[in-house]
């Protein structure tokens, strides 16, 4: 039994496997690798079954596949233009990775803990960080040296030595902000959860009048798991449309002001 | 990618008599886009502690690289700040640009 809040968090070895090292680090195939290769498994299994039989009146599978398609299509092409689109399925696997890694988190204790990948900054932080260099790569790509004038505002020269550290500290805090808004809100939300699952427990082991307290908690502990499945959309959704319009901004200098 | 691609002018041919058809059915979109304020207000704390995190890391790091004492560090901490408002408030336009465009398409289906 987890005595401490932050014990769900906890990366380790599985036992079953060897040990790995490779140039000095420790490489073992370990729960968050195996949650990974779960959650991608499952995204790639949903649009596989929701693709393999289309039909022109939809299963219920084949339309949750196609809603979400849509959906994400849409969301590109309001936020980063027609242009966008050829990004699409890097934002798509995106999209689904994060969604199906916030989700499967949500999944009660089935004999084997689900372990959340994104409560982890550094697995958030490397998602972010490939976004920061595809806007560089394809800002540089498309409009050579002249990418450079996204630190340029049009303002007179002087204010220049002012605005140019403050636009490429704005852009570098781009990866941070991305990665430590994800990690943060699937962080606190397990933590909380674990915090109410805990006061039932401990309520209702009281005995007495305290035992019928323990309703509270779980009244609150329902409500909660209710907004985290709306967050684990949420925060894939703004992981998303984020990237879109940092991409925008690579596609169309200067288009935003 | 250049405008006499055929491809390219046929693309955009179609999407344009996309546009009007749905314009003229008043098709409503499937699927709109969640617009939580807890997401909205989530969004815009970390942009302001990101860039403040960022701006003070760059100024520690030269301090120590210069060993010019807390100076650096103190001006790019300021420069972080300052950059956290400015993408706060870029942000917060964006926002009501986008609130602004779909209250406009929505009195135009009505």
């Amino acid at each position: 039994m987890a005595t401490s809040p932050m014990e769900q968090f906890e990366v380790t070895r599985i036992e079953a496997l060897p040990e790995l090292e490779l140039f000095g680090f420790d490489v073992s195939f370990t729960n968050a690798s195996l949650w990974m290769c779960i959650v991608a498994g499952a995204a790639a299994l949903f649009l596989t079954l929701g693709a393999s039989s289309s039909k022109l009146v939809p299963s219920r599978m084949q339309s949750l596949a196609e809603l979400s398609y849509t959906f994400i299509a849409d969301m590109i092409r309001s936020a980063a233009g027609t242009e966008g689109l050829k990004f699409f399925p890097f934002i798509f696997t995106l999209f689904m990775f994060v969604l199906f890694a916030n989700l499967v988190g949500l999944l009660p204790p089935i004999g084997i803990h689900p372990f959340t990948i994104t409560s982890h900054i550094i697995v958030t932080f490397a998602l972010a960080f490939f976004v920061f260099l595809m806007v560089i790569v394809v800002g540089f790509a498309r409009h050579g040296l002249r990418f450079l004038t996204l630190f340029a505002p049009a303002v007179p020269w002087p204010m220049l030595i002012l605005m140019i550290p403050i636009e490429i500290v704005s852009f570098l805090s781009r990866p941070i902000s991305l990665s430590v808004r994800l990690f943060a809100n699937m962080l606190a939300g397990h933590t909380m959860l674990f915090v109410f699952g805990t006061f039932v427990i401990g309520l209702a082991g009281a005995g007495g009048a305290l035992s019928l307290l323990s309703i509270a908690p779980l009244l609150a502990i329902t409500a909660v798991s209710a907004l985290e499945f709306l967050i684990a959309f949420l925060q894939a959704y703004v992981f998303a449309i984020l990237t879109c319009i940092y991409l925008n901004d690579a596609l169309h200098l200067h288009d935003h002001h | 990618m250049s405008d006499d691609d055929p491809d390219v002018r046929r693309l955009a041919e179609i999407e344009e008599r996309l546009r009007k058809a749905r314009e003229k059915r008043g098709e409503v979109r499937q699927v709109e886009a969640p617009n939580s304020k807890l997401g909205i207000a989530f969004r815009l704390v970390t942009e302001l502690m990101a860039a403040v995190i960022v701006g003070g890391a760059i100024g520690w790091g030269l301090d120590r690289l210069f060993g010019t004492g807390p100076f650096l560090f103190i001006v790019m901490f300021m420069v972080g700040v300052t950059a956290g408002i400015f993408t706060v408030v870029r942000s917060a336009q964006q926002l009501n640009r986008d609130q602004a465009a779909k209250d406009a398409g929505r009195s135009n289906r009505e």
